[in-house]
Parts: C-alpha cells; sequence; structure tokens
C-alpha cells in the first residue's frame, strides 16, 4: 500500500524485506528517505538507523509507529531518526512527510 | 487540538525537544489530595492503587493503539487510492463518507495515546476511561502565590 501511493505522488521506489538488502541498496544509489516499521521482527532500532547513518548521514529516517509517542521518546529520543509516521496513515500524511522529509535531506546535503 | 501525526528533530538533537510540556498542578490537585511534589496522593495507600490502576489503563490504551492501528493504516490507505482513482461520483461519495469515519477512529486512537491519568467518566452507570484532553487552564489566585 505504501509503495503503491509512494509511486502515485511521482516518488521513485525500492521496497525491501531484509535488512541487508537495506544497506546493499543504500550503498549502491542515492536515496533522499528511508521509511521503515518500527514492528520488524528482530529488527534492532538503533544499531540498524546507526548503519544507515554511517552509509548515508543526509537520509532522512522515518519510522512507522503504533505506541503512545513518550514510549519513543523515552527510548529512540537520540537515535538517527528524524520523523515518526503514526498509524493509521493515508495519502495526506505520506505526502506531507515526502515533502518534508525532502526538505531536510536537502539541507543536509547542502551543509555536508 | 488534534495531535499532528508526523513528529520532526533535528539531526543529533533529541526528540524530547519536540514535546516539553509543563505539568502545571492545578486547584482541582489541591481538593483531591494529591501531593504537589511527588504527585501521588497523600490519603494513605490510595495512591498505590491509583498507580496500579494508571498502569493498567496505560497498558490497555498501548495494547489497543497497537492491535488497531496497523490494519486501520492498511483500510485507510486503499480508500485514499481508491479515492484519488474513482471517477465515479457515486463511489466517490461513499468512499468520503467511510474516509471520514476513519478520521473518526483515527482521533479515537490518538487520544488514547495521550492518556496520562487514570480517570473515568460514567456511561449510563458503566464507567469508561476518560479520554478526552484535559485543557491548560490558567492559574487562579491560589496557583499564583504558590508557583
Amino acid at each position: 500500500m505504501m509503495e503503491e501511493i509512494l509511486t502515485r505522488i511521482d516518488c521513485k521506489v525500492s521496497s525491501v524485506m531484509k535488512e541487508h538488502e537495506c544497506f546493499t541498496k543504500l550503498i549502491n544509489g542515492k536515496y533522499d528517505l528511508m521509511i521503515f516499521d518500527h514492528g520488524i521482527p528482530g529488527l534492532d532500532v538503533i544499531d540498524f538507523v546507526t548503519q544507515v547513518e554511517t552509509i548515508d548521514r543526509c537520509i532522512s529516517v522515518a519510522m512507522m509507529v503504533t505506541l503512545p509517542s513518550r514510549f519513543y521518546e523515552d527510548k529512540y529520543g537520540c537515535s538517527g531518526i528524524d520523523f515518526l509516521l503514526f498509524k493509521p496513515f493515508g495519502y495526506n500524511e505520506i505526502s506531507w512527510l515526502i515533502k518534508e522529509a525532502l526538505q531536510y535531506s536537502l539541507k543536509l546535503r547542502k551543509a555536508s | 487540538m488534534h495531535r499532528p501525526y508526523i513528529v520532526k528533530k533535528r539531526k543529533n538533537m533529541s526528540l524530547l525537544h519536540t514535546y516539553i510540556k509543563s505539568y502545571r498542578r492545578n486547584s482541582s490537585d489541591r481538593r483531591s489530595g494529591k501531593d504537589r511534589r511527588s504527585e501521588r496522593d497523600r490519603r494513605s495507600g490510595w495512591g498505590k492503587i491509583e498507580d496500579e490502576l494508571l498502569h493498567g489503563a496505560l497498558a490497555a490504551t498501548a495494547s489497543i493503539v497497537y492491535q488497531f492501528s496497523r490494519p486501520f493504516t492498511i483500510i485507510v490507505g486503499y480508500v485514499d487510492l481508491l479515492l484519488a482513482t474513482t471517477r465515479e461520483e457515486h463511489t466517490k461519495e461513499k468512499l468520503v463518507i467511510i474516509r471520514a469515519q476513519l478520521k473518526t477512529i483515527s482521533e479515537i486512537l490518538d487520544s488514547f495515546r495521550e492518556v496520562e491519568d487514570f480517570k473515568t467518566i460514567d456511561f449510563d452507570g458503566v464507567d469508561i476511561l476518560d479520554t478526552n484532553k484535559l485543557l491548560d487552564v490558567e492559574p487562579d489566585e491560589k496557583d499564583r502565590s504558590i508557583l
């Protein structure tokens, strides 16, 4: 569903199912935004985000979340996650995220 | 006010910045016997029970948002995609109605995420969790002297 909406708003999308596939994609190409789900079984979020930032410091990182915000503030407040996308979300929220994330990524690339 | 779906933080800065809130005690706390510093109830034993009730309520609301948010995301996403592609006016009208109801559900789930106190309201003799957001009231004269 996410891929369909992103494609519809003219984004070039690569979707992967595994952590290492994501790293391979990031090493081999330039991306402005990485969106991942907090609920992926066995995923160490902090380690994953740290590795993503090691590959590309200028990429925006968004995590799809379900729990109350205080949980994420406590646990991931100091990680490299730039956006929290609270479920349920739809077309408008994704469009907003893309707009904000692209601007943010561009700013970081200019600064670096 | 409806809480935004997306929370942004600047690189290398804590997300906590975006959520700094002031928890000011209001006059009703004094009447309920709540301790000013610890925010516990001063009446013997009640504070612990209140903490346990809050703990239970937080676990229940977190479970609800966790379980319901995911399927609703799929529904909202496909309704939005259908709304963007359908040309049939009759179908569009129905989809708009469904979308409005989904927005209501989304707002309810947001209010569940915001629960910070254990407070119930009466619904026809049944206690239900009060998820209405409390307004940040201006401090009265007594509050001003304390502050």
